[in-house]
């Protein structure tokens, strides 16, 4: 009998420990096929109204695109197709100090709040951040591009670090000092309302010819 | 036929100027903070909007936001949030879809790059307290109307706007922070989804809330309201986050007001934020399924002769998974076996590797061989990325029978008595065709296909037609994109072989060398009779002569606004594709295409230039023709409030180098008579068209003018030197152009219009018309129904080549009404008589009217 107890506590508890993990963001807005995860288990459908917690890694497929706030204090975060990243994050009294493990792919960053912290690690550096708005791009080779928008991005690796501005670009390879430099191209999908839709009207003649013209609209 | 063309114009010109246009009174100012309501319509014409959006930023933003309109009768509404309107200008467009498959825009031209402008005022300076109190003073208007009994509360826990204006980019993620950021005690709920006023659909929406300070609230407490409706239970309440999914909102307005009390549950929490449902925002594209019926019944009386027109049809578009599926149909009484098909239909299955169409389908394998020919049978393609082929079977000429004329006695001969027939009308042979394209590389940045393609007659199929023919084509065609599509070049070439008359079938080898004497195949015809019959009126019997050739090469490239489109192609005398045939033969030269824009695209500039040689293969006695066409426009839009204007300069020239009169002789009896002969041409023709196009506000009614002037101007430069007898090719005309549309209300528009032309042909025939229009188009009934009236009188005189009297009135009335049944259900009603009095010499008919009265019915589901 004590056994049973035994078991059914030790159950309890692990069951308990499994759900302590902190909620810290809500999905509000899900296009296209994507995944998450939560330590190593198997890929789940990602959706709309999805509640991340601290460990969940997430995986866009093409043409995904997801939107996610953070709770503490509705930061933003887009991520855009093919891309890969693990959630970290832990509550400090009212705010959460995010760190997010960006594998692959593309993100953009709106950091609401100037007092929380947010962190990007990406294979060849790490981006901190405070109260700013950014781009961070990280290739197959595990390079890192930072896109400046709006206020300061530090980025740093072990052989060095530089602060990147709006309309600037820092760059960062494993083997190699990061390195800011002009932004030669903007970026601004993840200020967009949303994916890329396209509209195809097709036109047909009293011939019966027909043309598709595409509209792509945002 | 040059009177023709000129009365075609006219008319072209005169259904461009009436077609449809997107009718909205521009908002020049309105107040910072608020909601900006958007109106327009469809004016004029019989298209319906199936989508009509509002797109909107400040002049900073680097892109356009965008709302739905909704649709109300024939009105389309819209509101631009008072969230995007904290700066002090706004720059907007509106984009509409209309049921004919075009876009208009509001405004009309080059809208992107020059919006209409709105100066948003500030609002009173007592009304930006920020007390909670007066929050409701500068609270932005909420979309209305907010269904249920919490519209009050709704008004009242609305935020206060941030202090600073921002950029619609940064308001849109910022100030939903800022505005559903709680203040005071109500700091304990932070509203993360929807965005305040932010239109989704359904299935795309979540209510989100962030508990700032779990401490302070008693979670039993907390109830979740949807319009008023207690929907508590159906949303997941952990300690941080409390997430609401409701399912299958209705289009419309909807408010989420959250609350809790606090754990002594002396103090409540609340805080709330407006969401526009809208079930348009899924584009058709995406939509699961989407359908169209239409009905059209006319009865025409035209010339005396009455006749009932049925025309029905529909279309329907979905999809299940990855496969897309569509269907259109097409059917008119007047579709009868003595002639071509007039009825369509066609049923497709698509996915973006293979797909499959019946019925009615028009194939486009290469521009030389086989465009736009409908063909009723099969098709299919196969995209396997680096492999790909396209394939089509089936018929393209269905088999209509001749008539005969008998009758016609001749003498007796041999005791018999010969009865001659004459074929009254050719008919025409049943022809398949078989083409198949097989092609390397994806076409994004390098394609390499051939086509190949067979057409045959059957010449069994019909009596009393034309000669069957049999008709083989084949070439390669190539395309190279480069530099992001910057660079395109594209090459195309043909070959062909056709045997103009089957009915006899093929000749052996030996029967060859007998017809031709020099053409020895290294194969028997007869053997290969089955693929293309080889006769003696195949072309060409030796191929190398290259006759039978076609060749298309070009490049684009899009640089410095510029784009340039530069080429040179060459078609063959006998180059024949039946899977073509509106090909232009027996031609080469080059072509050359620019067209420039400059200041935001305010002005565009376009010059083209075309040298082609006709009858260059000197295949007959007929000298070579030299033609060149030099093409001037010039268009500027200078945006909103200012006329635009445009002018385009065509001359086109033609020249077959001839400068002698030659002359024969024929002999008749005794006599002999000296015949000239005058081939020479040398023509040039000039044609100017100038337009000014102004909106503008007179006496507080929305006006539209345009004014148009064309001429053209043609003269034969050894007009002079000919003989009298020789009719003139000189030829000018002019075309004048008024319109005025009014609106005087939302719902009553007027138009005005006037058009004079006179033409002058060779000194002999001179010829003026004139005029007058006046139309109307009235809403009522609550917008249902729509009242339309026009009539337009046109007077014309003058004097015939035969210097016989020109002298025609015609009144033209039309009026009917539309009934809006419902959005995307309309039926419409209307009748147009057309009053002729003809005193001209020539007129035996008399004074006569015609009249066509139409029923018409459709529906999008």
């Amino acid at each position: 009998m004590k056994c049973c107890v035994l078991c059914f506590l030790i159950c309890i508890s692990f069951l308990a420990t499994a759900h302590s993990r902190d909620e810290i963001a809500l999905v509000i807005k899900c296009d296209g096929n994507a995944q998450y995860r939560q330590s190593e288990q198997d890929w789940n459908k990602l959706g709309i109204g999805k509640r991340l917690e601290d460990g969940d890694e997430i995986k866009t497929g093409k043409g995904a695109q997801v939107t996610i706030v953070f709770i503490d204090d509705k930061s933003l975060m887009k991520i855009r197709e093919e891309s890969q990243l693990i959630l970290h994050g832990k509550r400090e009294e009212k705010n959460i100090i995010k760190k997010i493990g960006q594998q692959l792919g593309q993100l953009w960053f709106k950091v609401t709040n100037q007092e929380t912290q947010l962190q990007v690690e990406t294979p060849s550096g790490i981006a901190a951040v405070k109260g700013t708005e950014f781009y961070s791009l990280v290739d197959d080779l595990g390079n890192t591009t930072i896109i400046g928008i709006s206020g300061i991005v530090e980025l740093f690796n072990s052989l060095g670090r530089v602060q990147v501005g709006p309309s600037q670009t820092g760059k960062a390879g494993k083997k190699s000092i990061p390195v800011v430099e002009k932004s030669e191209e903007s970026m601004d999908w993840g200020t967009d309302s949303g994916t890329l839709n396209e509209l195809e009207i097709e036109f047909e003649n009293e011939n019966g010819e027909k043309k598709t013209l595409k509209l792509q609209y945002k | 036929m040059s009177k023709i063309a000129l009365v075609l114009l006219f008319f072209c010109v005169t259904l461009t100027h009436s077609q449809s246009n997107l009718v909205h009174d521009p908002i020049y100012s309105a107040e910072q903070n608020s909601d900006i309501a958007i109106r327009a319509r469809i004016a004029e014409g019989q298209s319906r909007a199936v989508m009509m959006q509002v797109y909107f930023k400040t002049p900073d933003a680097p892109s356009y936001h965008h709302i739905e309109m909704r649709r109300q009768g024939d009105l389309w509404t819209g509101n631009i949030p008072a969230e995007y309107t904290h700066s002090t200008l706004l720059q907007y467009f509106i984009t509409a879809l209309l049921n004919n498959q075009t876009v208009v825009t509001f405004p009309q031209f080059n809208p992107y790059k020059q919006p209409a402008r709105i100066v948003l005022l500030k609002t009173q300076p007592d009304s930006r307290k920020t007390t909670e109190k007066d929050t409701i003073k500068t609270a932005p208007k909420p979309p209305p109307p907010v269904t249920g009994k919490e519209e009050a509360v709704a008004t009242k826990e609305l935020q206060p706007l941030p202090e600073k204006a921002q950029t619609p980019q940064q308001s849109k993620t910022d100030s939903s922070a800022a505005q559903s950021r709680p203040r005071g005690r109500e700091s304990v709920f932070l509203i993360l989804s929807p965005e305040p006023f932010e239109e989704t659909q359904s299935d795309q929406l979540v209510f989100g809330v962030s508990v700032q300070d779990t401490a302070l609230i008693d979670f039993t407490t907390i109830n979740i309201y949807l319009n008023g409706e207690n929907v508590t239970t159906n949303a997941t309440i952990t300690d941080f986050i409390i997430t609401c999914q409701p399912e299958n909102l209705a289009a419309g307005n909807h408010l989420f007001k959250i609350s809790a009390m606090d754990s002594s549950h002396s103090k409540s929490f609340s805080n709330s934020v407006s969401v526009t449902v809208n079930t348009q925002l899924s584009a058709p594209s995406s939509a699961h399924f989407s359908a169209h019926i239409f009905s059209d019944l006319r009865q025409e009386r035209i010339s005396e002769q009455t006749e009932t027109i049925g025309i029905g049809g529909g279309s329907f578009r979905g999809h299940y998974g990855s496969i897309d599926y569509s269907g259109r149909f097409f059917l008119t009484s007047l579709d009868t076996r003595n002639q071509q098909p007039r009825n369509r239909f066609h049923f497709a299955l698509r996915s973006k590797y293979a797909g499959i169409i019946t019925g009615d389908a028009y194939p486009r394998y290469n521009d030389l061989i086989l465009w736009g020919k409908r063909v009723r049978g099969i098709e299919g393609y196969l995209r396997l990325g680096f492999f790909n082929v396209q394939v089509v079977y089936g018929q393209t000429v269905r088999a209509v029978a001749g008539s005969l004329i008998s009758g016609t006695e001749n003498p007796v001969q041999n005791g018999q008595t010969i009865i001659d027939s004459l074929i009254y009308k050719y008919g025409t042979h049943e022809q398949n065709l078989f083409a198949i394209r097989p092609s390397f590389g994806s076409g994004k940045h390098f394609q390499l296909g051939f086509t190949f393609a067979k057409v045959k007659d059957d010449p069994s199929s019909t009596t009393y037609g034309s000669d069957p023919q049999d008709n083989i084509v084949v070439g390669p065609d190539i395309k190279v994109v480069l530099d992001n599509s910057r660079i395109v070049l594209r090459a195309l070439a043909a070959t062909s072989i056709t045997t103009r008359d089957i009915s006899a079938g093929a000749l052996s080898k030996q029967e060859i060398l007998n017809t031709f004497g020099d053409v020895s195949l290294p194969f028997d015809p007869l053997d290969y009779d089955h693929i293309l019959i080889i006769n003696s009126s195949t072309t060409p019997i030796d191929i190398s002569k290259g006759a039978s050739m076609a060749y298309d090469i070009g490049i684009r490239l899009d640089y410095f606004n510029n784009l340039l489109r530069i080429g040179y192609k060459s078609i063959g005398s006998e180059y024949n594709s039946l899977a073509n045939t509106w090909i232009r033969k027996d031609i080469q030269g080059l072509y050359f295409r620019d067209r420039i824009r400059l200041f935001s695209n305010k002005l565009y500039g376009m010059f083209s230039f075309e040298n082609y040689q006709d009858n260059f293969s000197s295949q007959n006695i007929n000298p070579e023709i030299d033609l060149k066409t030099f093409n001037y426009s010039l268009h500027y839009y200078p945006g909103q409030g200012l006329p635009r204007l445009g002018a385009t300069l065509r001359t086109h020239s033609r020249n077959n180098g001839v400068t002698a009169v030659e002359s024969d002789t024929i002999s008749y009896g005794n006599n002999i008579d000296i015949l000239s002969i005058d081939n020479r041409q040398n023509q040039i023709q000039r044609d100017l068209s100038i337009y000014m196009g102004y909106h503008f506000k007179l006496a507080d009614f929305d006006q539209n003018i345009r004014i148009d002037f064309i001429s053209g101007n043609r003269r034969d430069r050894f007009d002079e030197k000919r003989d009298s007898l020789y009719f003139s090719q000189d030829l000018s005309s002019s075309v004048g152009l008024f319109s005025l549309r009014t609106r005087f209300t939302p719902k009553l528009n007027t138009t005005l219009s006037f058009a004079r032309n006179s033409n002058l042909a060779g000194e002999l025939s001179e010829y003026k018309y004139t005029m007058f229009g006046l139309g109307a188009d009235y809403m009522f009934y609550k917008d249902k129904i729509q009242a339309f009236a026009q009539f337009q009188s046109t007077m014309t005189e003058g004097t015939s080549y035969s210097e016989q009297s020109l002298n025609y009135r015609r009144n033209f009335f039309r009026i009917g009404a539309t009934c809006f049944l419902s959005p995307g259900h309309r039926i419409s009603l209307e009748g147009n008589i057309f009053a002729i009095r003809d005193k001209s010499d020539l007129n035996t008919i008399g004074n006569y009217t015609d009249s066509i009265f139409r029923l018409f019915y459709e529906k999008y589901f």
